[in-house]
């Protein structure tokens, strides 16, 4: 059994806090999210489909799960080896919002696709100055076959630089978004 | 986005304007609002529907799992 792989690392946005949970619920559709769109099911960024699962305020937390689909990135050519109901895959998107304290945790998992792989992934924006927001990332991967985890791994490191991009172009932050015209969400 | 249904698709960019405004103008500020609840509960409706006709299972919500997963990350 291959032991689960960990990735771990921290970004900072020059925004507000609050900026920053506004642009979680705006990020897609980006212009980065369609970079990735033929890369594998559970590390790639551009959802098609977004529910609102659960949704409630607990002691001043808003407390959301999510359910999102996407497309299966698997190469067309072991396409006919995917089951039916891994053709696409689903995702549940758990999130905590607590203002008070300027703390919001986000984690993710794949719901199928597990046979292939295990992405966890969980991001907590901490606001630490009035306009600077710090993310940690912890990811775990896990997959029964060692090479499939290094595989997963490494795609997951590439497109998280697409995933922070998209971020930082809904926020404002990203130059070439500037240029294009493309930051609207927040301005 | 869209939702999963897309008989519920208006109900969700319905529900998501509301939320969105919310979201900015009520909950980060801390003031108490239930204005969105009635197009939330119309849209649940729909998609916890379209969920269960596809056969997918609901999610379970347990946000002080998911917290307590945050401090150490992997344990899920």
């Amino acid at each position: 059994m291959t032991s689960p792989k960990y990735f771990i690392n921290w970004t900072t946005f020059k925004k507000s806090w609050e900026d920053v949970t506004v642009a979680h619920w705006l990020k897609y559709p980006n212009p980065f999210s369609n970079h990735v769109l033929s890369e594998e099911c559970f590390t790639s960024d551009p959802s098609r489909v977004q529910d609102v699962v659960e949704r409630r305020v607990e002691d001043g937390k808003l407390c959301t799960v999510r359910f999102i689909v996407k497309k299966q990135r698997i190469p067309a050519s072991l396409m006919w080896m995917v089951p039916n109901r891994h053709k696409a895959c689903y995702v549940k998107e758990t999130s905590v919002i607590d203002p008070v304290n300027q703390e919001c945790t986000i984690t993710t998992e794949n719901l199928n696709c597990r046979f292939i792989s295990l992405v966890i992934e969980t991001l907590k924006y901490k606001g630490v100055k009035m306009c600077e927001t710090v993310m940690e990332r912890r990811t775990l991967i896990s997959s029964k076959i060692d090479r499939i985890q290094n595989y997963t791994f490494e795609r997951y490191q590439k497109n998280i630089v697409n995933t922070d991009k998209g971020m930082m172009c809904v926020l404002g932050l990203l130059d070439e978004c500037q240029r294009q015209g493309l930051t609207g969400h927040l301005a | 986005m869209n939702s999963i249904s897309d008989e519920c698709t208006p109900l969700k960019h319905d529900y998501d304007l509301c939320f969105n405004s919310w979201y900015s103008e009520k909950f980060l500020k801390g003031i108490p609002s239930t204005e969105c609840e009635e197009l939330f509960k119309t849209y649940q409706t729909c998609v916890k529907k379209a969920l269960v006709e596809r056969g997918l299972e609901i999610p379970d919500f347990s946000p002080t799992k998911e917290e307590n997963n945050g401090t150490d990350g992997q344990d899920a």
